[in-house]
């Protein structure tokens, strides 16, 4: 138990202490672990999308795992219960949701050449005033007239053909089973190798570096379980708000809203022109295609109100400019997957480079030592 | 909680976890909190070992966190000018560091393991996230962390009052020396 602090100024001066013994792995072991990590993703790099999606997973579900795992449950038992639990969800969903995406992405595609030549004849219609009313906008228009057909092709080639998605679904298979059981394992044993690496620290830096470490953690953290609830919502609102104004394709339109709206102002510009787009083709009146319009109004408006601020909340901006270059970057890197994931890997390295720069400035700011302050020593206290 | 289960449920429990629960109720910064809370904050401390003679901080190390000694000893020591003075020395069950729970500011004194010592460690980040997540914590603990300031105020006045009333009693012209020179 601690010794009266009453007492403490009695004590004689301690000794200083003894150097601690070398019990951290030395540069050259941590040299041979990095080398022997890369040397085994290299090898193993077909296994870098399951792994790198299984570990985003296992962070996104952390939380759960450790609020179960507070009603003093083993670590093990705790994450095997919470993936039965999302097992039970997905199996429900398949039930209850899948029906109706299949029956909206069928009848989508069965639809497409019909809504493909309503486009077309829109646009080729469109371009004609245009030219009759502005001529000089002719340079800018296709010169030769377009067969009949040419915007069904155009989508054909842009979405591949099925073999082609034959040959990814194999890979797609590949990813969706192992995800899960890497996620399991990342899920039961990453505190245990937190652990670890923290043990393997040196001592005399161990509580600034994992302090920083965990802000860290907390900030983007939040931010990414935030911005996954907060396209939740807004996609399931979406599909509500879609469905009662008697759009057409509610979920595949809804499914398209969560996908897109981590994009900051191009996801809600997305959002309304894909719905817009397909109401028009599928023949509804220009009302309908306002209440569309107001649906995604309101709902951009609940977001930015309610749903973005109890999500995400207000702990991380980034500059219009920088959301604007970033979302660029991403989708001539790797498309519309790259324009989705940019905005967030952005924020995620501007965050992290925050707070080390704010640590090693209050590591840089002078200390007074309290034993100078004339003569009051106060009893310990840290 | 778990540990009200029948006993055809043991595979499923963490005794270390329960374990851990017990020394945080027995610490003076969290007594009081209702069990549920301290198995909410138990899952969020990290474990370390110290071998005799390593530094868990150093004086003027920013505070980020709370320290909870598992086994072992752990001795505070400040630099008084003259070397290195013994403060108070920390056992099994007991806590310190419990400032950096408040504040930034740098920690007063240096802490180092005497012995093989295991420390829970739990950072402000992680327990500003409990407060936020039920304001019982909060309140609970900050009432635990006034009445520990409390303690060392009035242990702090005790000799300053004894010397206060020293100089009282001395010849007027001693009065009038400045503390800091006496």
């Amino acid at each position: 138990m601690a010794t009266d602090p009453a007492s403490s100024l009695a004590l004689p001066p301690a000794p200083p202490p003894a150097p601690p013994p070398a019990r951290g792995a030395s540069p050259l072991a941590w040299l041979a672990v990095t080398a022997a990590v890369v040397g085994l993703g290299f090898l193993l790099r077909g296994l870098v999308i399951p792994i790198a999606l299984a570990a985003l997973l296992a962070y996104f579900l952390n939380p759960l795992a450790a609020r179960i795992q507070s009603l003093g449950i083993r670590r093990t038992v705790a994450v095997s219960a919470l993936f039965a639990g999302i097992g039970l969800i997905v199996v429900l969903l398949a039930t209850v949701v899948a029906p109706r995406f299949r029956a909206e992405g069928a009848a989508l595609i069965s639809n497409l050449p019909s809504l493909a030549r309503t486009l077309e004849i829109g646009i080729d219609g469109l371009q004609t005033e245009l030219a009759r009313a502005y001529p000089q906008t002719q340079r800018f228009l296709p010169k030769e007239a377009r067969h009949e057909g040419w915007l069904f092709e155009f989508i054909e080639e842009r979405l591949g053909d099925a073999s082609e998605l034959l040959a990814h679904f194999g890979l797609i298979a590949f990813i969706v089973a192992l995800t899960p059981i890497f996620a399991f394992f990342f899920l039961r044993d990453g505190g245990a190798i937190v652990n670890y690496l923290i043990d393997r620290l040196r001592p005399a830096h161990i509580e600034t570096t994992v302090a920083v470490w965990c802000e860290i953690d907390r900030i983007i953290g939040r931010y990414l379980r935030g911005l996954a609830l907060d396209a939740l919502v807004i996609g399931a609102l979406t599909t509500v708000g879609l469905w009662l104004v008697g759009a057409p394709y509610p979920w595949l339109l809804g499914a398209f809203t969560t996908l897109v709206n981590p994009l900051p102002y191009l996801g809600t510009i997305l959002s309304v022109g894909v719905a817009a787009i397909v109401s028009i083709a599928n023949g509804q009146p220009l009302g309908q295609i306002g209440w569309i319009v107001a649906v995604y109004v309101v709902i951009r408006v609940l977001d930015d109100l309610v749903v973005a601020a109890v999500t995400i909340g207000g702990s991380v901006h980034m500059h219009p400019m920088l959301v604007l270059v970033s979302i660029l970057v991403g989708e001539q890197t790797l498309g519309l997957l790259g324009m989705v994931a940019a905005v967030p890997v952005v924020t995620v390295v501007k965050e992290t480079a925050r707070l080390l720069l704010e640590h090693r400035r209050n590591l840089a700011r002078p200390h007074v030592p309290t034993a100078g302050r004339a003569g009051r020593i106060p009893q310990y206290v840290c | 909680m778990l540990e009200r289960l029948p006993g055809w449920l043991n595979w499923a429990r963490d005794t270390e976890h329960v374990r851990r629960v017990g020394i945080l109720s027995r610490t003076p910064v969290f007594a009081g909190l209702p069990r549920r809370l301290l198995t909410r904050l138990a899952v969020q401390l990290f474990e370390k070992a110290y071998a005799p003679g390593e530094v868990v901080f150093s004086e003027g190390d920013p505070g980020k966190g709370l320290f909870v000694v598992l086994d072992g000893e752990v001795e505070v020591v400040r630099d008084t000018g003259q070397g290195p003075q013994r403060i108070v020395t920390f056992g099994p069950g007991t806590a310190f560091g419990e400032l950096a729970l408040i504040d930034d500011l740098p920690r007063s004194a240096s802490a180092l393991a005497t012995m093989p010592t295991r420390l829970l460690i739990l950072y402000r980040t992680h327990f500003e996230d409990l407060v936020a997540g039920d304001r019982t914590i909060g309140l609970v603990v900050a009432k635990n962390l006034l009445r520990l300031l409390a303690g060392y105020v009035r242990a702090a006045n005790v000799p300053r009052a004894k010397t206060e009333a020293a100089v009282a009693s001395a010849p007027a012209a001693d009065a009038s020396t400045p503390p800091a020179a006496r």
